[in-house]
C-alpha cells in the first residue's frame, strides 16, 4: 500500500476525497488543526462518508484512518513517504499548512478555491511540484442526526468530480486530469456559477436563521435572489468569456439543483464563514459584481449578497469584526477601505447610494420567512 | 474599564473624519505655519477638528486636540485627537499622514482609530486585544532587530535641545546600521500603525506629542505589541518605544544616551 497524505480533514479532505481515490491501493493519513477531530479519528480508526446519489439515495463508505495528526505535532519524516499530498484547508491556512511539507518532493495537489495558493505553496516550499485542482462538488463537514448518532465523524458528500492539473498525473482513482484550458473553464464556472450563488444562499440563510443551504432554497424570495445572482453571472460570463454557452447554461442549472439537494446537509456556518474573504475585491461577491459592471449592468442580486455578507453575525467566526465595521463605519468607508473599491467607481457609488434600500429588501425577505 | 465601551465611537468619528477629508481635499488647500516652518496647519485640519469634536461631544468626555484646548492631564478619561498627523507630508503630496482619534484612561492609551486616506488604510481597536488594518486582524510576532525596518519619530521642535538632537541622530545611525534600516516617515501615528501591522519591526520617538501617538499606541498594544512610554519634557510630550520582545530593551538601552532620566513604564 502506498500512502496518501491529506492536509485538512474537513468536508473535501475527509468527505469527498476517499470516494475518488483507489483505496485498494492507498492508505490515508490525515492532518488537521482540530484536536477533538484528530483524537476521535485516532480512537475510532475509521469514519463514515455518505454520498448522495440520484433521487436522494445515499451510499455509505467506511474509510480506514491509517494515521491522524495535529499540525502542531506532525512530522512528515515519521510517516512513509506519501505518493501524493492533497491540501484541503482554507485559503488563509495554506501558507501554514504547507510548511509541514518541508523536504517533501512528491506531488502536492491544492484544492482551496483559489489558484493563487499554488504560487504561495511553491514559494513557501521552494519547489515546483505543486498543482491546482478544482473539486466540483458540495461536501458537508457534518451529517444528518441519524448518521451522526451512528458515527460522530460521519459526513455527507455529493457525487462530484475532481479536476486536477494534468501535470500531476500520478494518483490512481476517478480523477479528471485536465489541460490548462479545461481547468480555466471549470475554474471560471466554479468561481462565478457555484461559489457566488452558493455563498449568497448562505448569507441569506444566516439572515433567515436557517441551518442548511437547502432550507434557504425553500424560501421563495431567497431562492429568487440566488437564481437572480446566477442569471446575472451567466449574462456577464457569456459577454466576457469565450466559454461555450451550452456549458455555462448546463453548469448554472446543475448548481440550482445542487443547492436544493436535501441530502447534502450543507451547513450555512461552513459556507458563510470568513465573509471578508468572500468579499475580497477579486472574489466571489465583489469580484463577481465587478465582472457584471464591466459587462455593462449593475447586478442587483449580487449586491444583495454583498450586503447580506456585511450583515453576517457569527460570534465565533474569524471575521466577526464585520459586525463592528458595519455598525460604526459609514458604508462609503466600508466599501473603499474594507472591500477595496475605489471611491467614486460605479460599483462603489451604486452600493453606497443604495445601501439602505438593499438592507430594506433583505429585511423584507426576512419578514417573508417569519 | 470605562474606555472599553468607546471603540465603536472612535471608529465612527474616524469614519466621518475621513469622508470629510475626501470631500475637502480636492478643493483649495490653504495652510499656514504655526511655531516653526515644520509645524503647519491647514483648513482641512481645522474642519476635521470641528467635526470630530462635535461627534465626540455626545460622549460627555473631554476632548483634547492639537488644534483645540490647552493641555491638562487631570481627567481620568479623555479623548485625544489629531485631525491630521503629518500635515507637512499632506501638503507635500506624501501619503504618510492620518486622522487620529484616541481615548486615554488613567494615563493608558486604551482606544484608538487612525485613518490614512492617501493609502486607503484604517487601523482601529475593537477591543483591548483586537486591532485591525482595514478588514484584517493584526497580530504582531517577535522578530530580530537585524531583520526589521525601524521607524523613528523626532520632535519637530529640535527634541530636547542641540545636544540630545545629536545623540538622537547617533542612535538613528546605530540602529540604521544594525537593522534593515531606519526610516523617518513624518507621521508618528502612521509609523506606529506600521509596526502594529508588521510593515515595520519597531518604532521609537523622543519628545513626541501625545495627540500624535495616543490612538496608534492603543492600536499597537491591541495588536500585541509591547509598548513602553516615559514622560517627556512638557506635560503633552512623551517618549515611546514599541515593538515586540528583545528589541524593546535593545532600543531602550540606546535611548538612555538621549533621555538618561526617562522613567520607562510598560503600557
Amino acid at each position: 500500500m502506498e500512502t496518501i497524505l491529506i492536509l485538512g480533514a474537513g468536508a473535501i479532505g475527509r468527505g469527498f476525497l476517499p470516494w475518488i481515490l483507489d483505496l485498494d491501493r492507498y492508505e490515508l493519513v490525515f492532518v488537521d488543526k482540530n484536536p477533538r477531530l484528530i483524537e476521535t479519528m485516532r480512537r475510532q480508526g475509521f469514519f463514515t462518508s455518505y454520498m448522495a446519489k440520484d433521487q436522494g439515495r445515499l451510499e455509505e463508505k467506511k474509510v480506514t484512518v491509517s494515521g491522524a495528526y495535529l499540525f502542531s505535532d506532525f512530522d512528515i519524516k515519521r510517516i512513509p513517504i506519501p505518493a501524493t499530498c492533497f491540501v484541503a484547508v482554507g485559503p488563509r491556512q495554506v501558507g501554514d499548512a504547507v510548511r509541514s511539507l518541508q523536504g517533501y518532493l512528491g506531488p502536492i495537489v491544492l484544492m482551496e478555491n483559489d489558484d493563487k495558493c499554488v504560487d504561495l505553496a511553491k514559494a513557501t516550499l521552494s519547489q515546483e511540484n505543486v498543482f491546482f485542482a478544482i473539486p466540483d462538488v458540495i461536501a458537508s463537514n457534518t451529517a444528518s442526526k441519524d448518521h451522526l448518532a451512528k458515527d460522530p465523524l460521519a459526513l455527507h458528500t455529493e457525487d462530484g468530480v475532481l479536476y486536477v492539473d494534468d501535470r500531476a498525473r500520478s494518483v490512481q482513482g476517478q480523477i479528471r486530469y485536465s489541460n490548462p484550458e479545461e481547468l480555466e473553464r471549470q475554474w471560471i464556472a466554479k468561481t462565478y456559477l457555484h461559489n457566488t450563488p452558493h455563498c449568497i444562499a448562505a448569507y441569506l440563510g444566516a439572515l433567515l436563521r436557517l441551518e442548511y443551504v437547502h432550507e434557504v432554497m425553500a424560501v421563495t424570495p431567497a431562492k429568487q435572489v440566488v437564481q437572480g445572482a446566477i442569471d446575472e453571472m451567466l449574462r456577464a460570463l457569456k459577454l466576457d468569456w469565450s466559454i461555450p454557452h451550452p456549458f455555462l447554461d448546463w453548469y448554472a442549472e446543475k448548481e440550482m439543483k445542487r443547492f436544493s439537494n436535501i441530502s447534502l446537509f450543507d451547513p450555512i456556518l461552513r459556507v458563510a464563514r470568513e465573509p471578508f474573504r468572500k468579499l475580497h475585491l477579486e472574489g466571489r461577491l465583489v469580484g463577481a459584481a465587478l465582472c457584471c459592471m464591466r459587462s455593462g449592468f449593475p447586478p442587483v442580486n449580487i449586491m444583495l449578497g454583498i450586503v447580506a455578507a456585511l450583515l453576517y453575525d457569527d460570534g465565533s467566526d474569524p471575521d466577526r469584526h464585520i459586525i463592528f465595521a458595519k455598525q460604526f463605519f459609514p458604508p462609503a468607508i466600508i466599501f473603499s477601505y474594507l472591500l477595496g473599491l475605489r471611491s467614486g467607481e460605479p460599483l462603489h457609488s451604486i452600493l453606497t447610494e443604495n445601501f439602505s434600500d438593499l438592507i430594506q429588501r433583505l429585511e423584507k425577505i426576512k419578514r417573508h420567512k417569519g | 474599564m470605562k474606555a472599553e465601551g468607546y471603540h465603536g465611537k472612535s471608529a465612527q468619528a474616524l469614519g466621518k473624519g475621513i469622508l470629510l477629508f475626501e470631500s475637502l481635499v480636492s478643493r483649495n488647500l490653504q495652510y499656514r505655519e504655526k511655531e516653526t516652518s515644520r509645524d503647519t496647519v491647514t483648513n482641512i485640519d481645522l474642519a476635521i477638528h470641528n467635526l470630530i469634536c462635535r461627534e465626540l461631544a455626545e460622549s460627555n468626555i473631554p476632548v483634547f486636540s492639537e488644534e483645540g484646548l490647552a493641555w491638562e492631564k487631570t481627567q481620568e478619561l479623555y479623548w485625544i485627537i489629531d485631525p491630521i498627523d503629518g500635515t507637512t507630508n499632506m501638503i507635500s503630496g506624501i501619503p504618510f499622514f492620518g486622522i487620529s482619534v484616541g481615548l486615554v484612561e488613567r494615563e493608558t492609551f486604551a482606544v484608538g482609530a487612525f485613518g490614512m486616506p492617501a493609502t486607503k488604510e484604517i487601523f482601529y481597536t475593537a477591543g483591548p486585544a483586537s486591532a485591525y488594518r482595514n478588514e484584517a486582524r493584526m497580530r504582531v510576532v517577535e522578530k530580530e532587530l537585524r531583520k526589521c525596518l525601524i521607524g523613528v519619530c523626532f520632535s519637530s521642535k529640535g527634541g530636547l535641545g542641540p545636544v540630545s538632537r545629536k545623540e538622537e541622530f547617533q542612535v538613528f545611525q546605530e540602529l540604521n546600521d544594525s537593522s534593515r534600516g531606519c526610516l523617518r516617515l513624518g507621521s508618528a501615528g502612521c509609523t506606529i500603525c506600521y509596526v502594529a501591522c508588521g510593515k515595520l519591526g519597531a518604532a521609537f520617538g523622543v519628545s513626541v506629542k501625545s495627540w500624535d501617538v495616543a490612538a496608534s499606541l492603543a492600536i499597537a498594544k491591541a495588536a500585541g505589541c509591547d509598548v513602553r512610554v516615559a514622560n517627556g519634557d512638557a506635560p503633552e510630550n512623551l517618549h515611546f518605544i514599541t515593538g515586540k520582545g528583545q528589541m524593546m530593551d535593545q532600543i531602550q538601552e540606546r535611548l538612555a544616551r538621549v533621555v538618561p532620566r526617562a522613567q520607562w513604564r510598560e503600557m
